[in-house]
């Protein structure tokens, strides 16, 4: 048994924050630091592709597009926020669409009127739809077809999921999805989801609670609330054979990709489970890369990550094959790693290590207000904001025998999906 | 309480202060300078070391990248594998990197692992090996990955932008190649890293809660070495720009092309380059810049375009970088040049350079905010030979800027005729 309170805790400061729910159900939180001249807003909405019916995939993410192209009473977003001094921008999950703002403290009440105006009535302009669509496309096409592996997520999702829709990324299966968004949806869209009670507002920096409290309530206690249905999303069913699939693309490389069923961001098993990709690939000391990319000499490359869904998501081992090098070998040498995790209790010594750099990466993350902002928003959508104060000691808990015990559970071959991507010349 | 009323905005505050923490120079036993800024909320340090030794003075191409990587790979006494191991079991983050005109090395971590942390460093700066072995590795892994850019638009387009603008002699004019990693051998590298790191001095930022015994472990570690004087200025490079403006590399196939033009500009360093840095903003330095909002905003060409200032210690350049849509190349690149002369024909509107000054002030108060976000400043007037006076012009400047001045400035150095552009896409 490894325990080792005694490396962390003492560095790891408590976020201090108040939370307040307004009637219309938005959660609003503010946490104070006044060590700097500036606020940031983080507004996260409850919503990501995996709302997404599979024939309109995409959508989630054209619509944070859309955010951007006016509401009622505001032509462009963006210019009064950089009149302010402020910057923005926003990013789309599978889960979340989130939106945030960073600028002088002093001028906080802007970033107030230009989130609650886009949130209480979008423009629904059919010119933004349209200019967005091409935007879009040519986003698909710079990061997704016009990239070396750029489809490999589509793949692999394609793959390892049939029924729950993370079998799509957030981008959308494919251009034609985002071409044919009609203005009808864009409106139906927006008032499912982009209601108060499906939001949590996150106020940080040099700020006081109370009045922050009190432009919220002011900017976004007359927002009507949205319906509160409740999310049925198909569970995926539990994977019983090992899957396997070949691409040849114009490729320089031949590449393997290896994915296993995750547990789900809320589970208990997920910080045990999440300390298996750190010490299979944490740094350039980790085992997959002391072993296959330097002893071993198969791989230029190898990573091992995890996707951290709120739904069960995904495990994968990625690595490019040196050339010379054939890929059942190479592929022998991963399983031969996994093994080991398997039947081989990690050590104290390692384990620490793994709980160290998870210490130190939470510290520096909590050094920029728009972060803390960011992860008290997160962490509220878990189902408590003050995890976020916890959940370094869940990590900190965790033992070589529960590593062990969740490599066995879901590091089986009946629980993999595999893609060989390979160069076609 | 009171309904707002949404279509008037929220009274506004202008930035009236930009301040820097407090950085305090300090110089260990062996006159080494150290820039400390201690300030911050977590119990973080964030070290920096800048060596001469980047490709400004290396011998050959690729030799100050990879003595630079090569530091981690290995010393007299310990294995790479050993470096890293002890480095990550303290939760660190090492980086190591050349840039044109000098090198750094760069650990992040807790303030408590410090003390085990900074002989670690030490050994690894100055008793690097460069083993056979792990060189092989590297430029085995190094050519794997060059394979894979070599398939992306931005990064020809880029390539030959370099090559052409500065020429194949010069250290911003070329992308390592295979061959150039070929060329390389452990006694080269260890020759380089014998004069720039082992004979070399430093500057060092140290950015975070930084104690008076930090400091003090700092000397003790890093202050005992003999720092010969400094030989910086023994190395000179000639911008060669190629003749043409237009150069194109085919990639069959491609749904989208890689744009990049630009020129040789002023740097850092001139008078009139805080100005050029509003001047830059307005045409493409930000989301509400004239590029973006015309090619993307407007047209729906690209995901993104901006333009940029590279500024070095010797020379600097002009940019418009994007990846547009294959059937609409043409029509993005004749953008690109209208809206610069636009900037050269009329006055940038009173409201438009008031959005643009603000925002910069703003990202100026962000830039100083935080002692990791001072180190980057530091960083960025040290290596010119400037001070946190600069830092105060540039506020004052950004502030000032008039239509006028931009006008002039946009006549007098972004002249489309001076400059080149690189397509790297299909036919």
């Amino acid at each position: 048994m490894s325990t080792c309170y005694h490396i962390a805790v003492l560095c790891i400061r408590m976020i201090q924050f108040v939370k307040h729910q307004l009637s219309n159900g938005l959660r609003v939180i503010v946490h104070e630091d006044n060590s700097t001249p500036l606020a940031a807003v983080n507004l996260l909405y409850d919503v990501g592709s995996r709302d997404e019916s599979p024939d309109q995939t995409g959508f989630a993410h054209l619509f944070e597009h859309l955010m951007f192209g006016g509401s009622k009473n505001i032509e462009v977003f963006d210019v009064p926020l950089q009149m302010a001094g402020g910057e923005n921008n926003a990013f789309t999950s599978t889960d979340i669409t989130n939106y945030y703002e960073t600028l002088p403290s002093q001028n906080l009440e802007t970033a107030f009127w230009l989130e609650s105006d886009r949130m209480n009535e979008l423009a629904f302009s059919e010119q933004s739809l349209e200019v967005q669509r091409k935007v879009v496309v040519e986003e698909f096409k710079e990061h997704y077809i016009n990239q070396p592996y750029g489809d490999v997520w589509h793949k692999l999702r394609e793959l390892a999921y049939t029924t729950h829709p993370y079998r799509w990324p957030t981008i959308g299966i494919k251009p034609e999805h985002i071409e044919q968004a009609q203005l009808d949806d864009v409106r139906n869209f927006f008032f499912s989801h982009y209601r108060p009670n499906h939001a949590i507002l996150v106020v940080s920096g040099n700020v006081k609670a109370d009045e922050v409290f009190h432009l919220a309530e002011e900017y976004f206690g007359d927002i009507p609330a949205g319906v509160n249905g409740q999310r049925r999303l198909p569970a995926e069913p539990l994977q019983t054979e090992a899957r396997t699939s070949t691409v040849y693309a114009d490729v320089p490389l031949n590449a393997i990709y290896k994915a296993w069923h995750f547990p789900a961001r809320t589970e208990s098993s997920y910080y045990a489970s999440d300390l298996i990709s750190d010490i299979l690939s944490g740094g350039k000391s980790g085992r997959l890369y002391q072993s296959l990319v330097k002893e071993q000499k198969l791989f230029s490359e190898i990573n091992c990550y995890q996707t951290g869904s709120l739904d069960p998501g995904l495990l994968v081992v990625e690595g490019k094959l040196l050339p010379g090098i054939a890929m059942e070998p190479a592929e022998q040498a991963i399983e031969k790693e996994l093994e080991k995790i398997k039947s081989q209790q990690v050590e104290e010594h390692e384990l620490n290590k793994v709980k160290n750099r998870i210490e130190s990466q939470m510290t520096f993350s909590e050094a920029e207000i728009l972060n803390k902002a960011m992860n008290l928003a997160f962490a509220e959508l878990l189902g408590d904001a003050s995890l976020i104060n916890r959940e370094i000691t869940k990590y900190l808990a965790v033992t070589a025998d529960e590593v062990k015990e969740q490599a066995i559970r879901i590091l089986k071959p009946t629980n993999c999906s595999t893609l060989y991507y390979l160069a076609s010349h | 309480m009171k309904v707002v009323d949404r279509t008037v905005a929220p009274p506004l505050r202008d930035i009236e202060r930009i301040e820097l923490p407090q950085v305090e120079p300090v110089q260990l036993a062996n006159g080494a300078h150290v820039w400390r800024i201690s300030a911050g909320t977590q119990e973080v340090i964030k070290l920096e070391f800048l060596f001469d030794a980047g490709r400004w003075q290396e011998p050959q191409r690729a030799v100050a990248t990879t003595t630079a990587k090569m530091l981690m790979e290995g010393t007299t006494s310990k294995s790479a594998q050993q470096l890293a191991e002890e480095f990550e079991y303290y939760g660190a983050n090492i980086n190591t990197d050349a840039a044109i005109d000098y090198s750094t090395i760069t650990l992040f971590c807790l303030t408590k692992h410090l003390p085990n942390l900074l002989p670690l460093l030490h050994e690894m700066i100055y008793e690097a090996a460069f083993p056979e072995a792990e060189l092989e590795t590297h430029i085995r892994n190094s050519k794997q990955r060059l394979k894979v850019n070599l398939e992306k638009v931005d990064f020809l387009a880029h390539r030959e932008f370099n090559l052409r603008l500065f020429g194949a002699n010069h250290p911003n004019g070329y992308t390592t190649s295979a061959e150039d990693y070929d060329g390389l051998s452990a006694e080269t590298l260890r020759q380089f890293h014998e004069s720039g790191y082992v004979h070399g001095g430093f500057r060092l930022i140290a950015a975070g809660k930084v104690t008076d015994e930090h400091l003090k472990m700092l000397d003790d570690t890093f202050g005992k070495r003999v720092i010969p004087a400094s030989n910086d200025s023994h190395f000179t490079h000639t911008v060669e720009t190629a003749p043409g403006r237009q150069f194109f590399i085919e990639r069959k196939d491609s749904v989208q092309s890689a744009i990049r033009a630009g020129k040789i500009l002023v740097n850092k360093t001139h008078p009139d380059f805080p100005k050029l840095r509003v001047l830059n903003t307005v045409l493409g330095g930000y989301f509400g810049s004239r590029l973006m909002q015309n090619l993307r905003e407007d047209k729906g060409y690209c995901y993104g375009v901006h333009s940029g200032i590279a500024s070095y210690v010797n020379t600097a350049c002009f940019f418009v970088s994007t990846e547009v849509g294959h059937h609409v190349t043409d029509a993005a690149v004749k953008e690109i040049y209208r809206e610069i002369d636009r900037l050269r024909n009329e006055p940038v509107p009173e409201d438009e350079l008031k959005i643009v000054r603000n925002y910069m002030l703003g990202v100026l108060l962000g830039d100083a905010d935080g002692p990791l976000n001072v180190s980057e400043i530091i960083r960025g007037l040290i290596v010119f030979g400037l001070d946190k006076e600069y830092f105060i012009r540039l506020v004052n400047e950004t502030r000032t800027t008039t239509s006028e001045e931009l006008l002039r400035l946009a006549q007098q150095y972004l002249d489309p005729a001076s400059m080149i552009e690189a397509v790297a896409g299909s036919k």
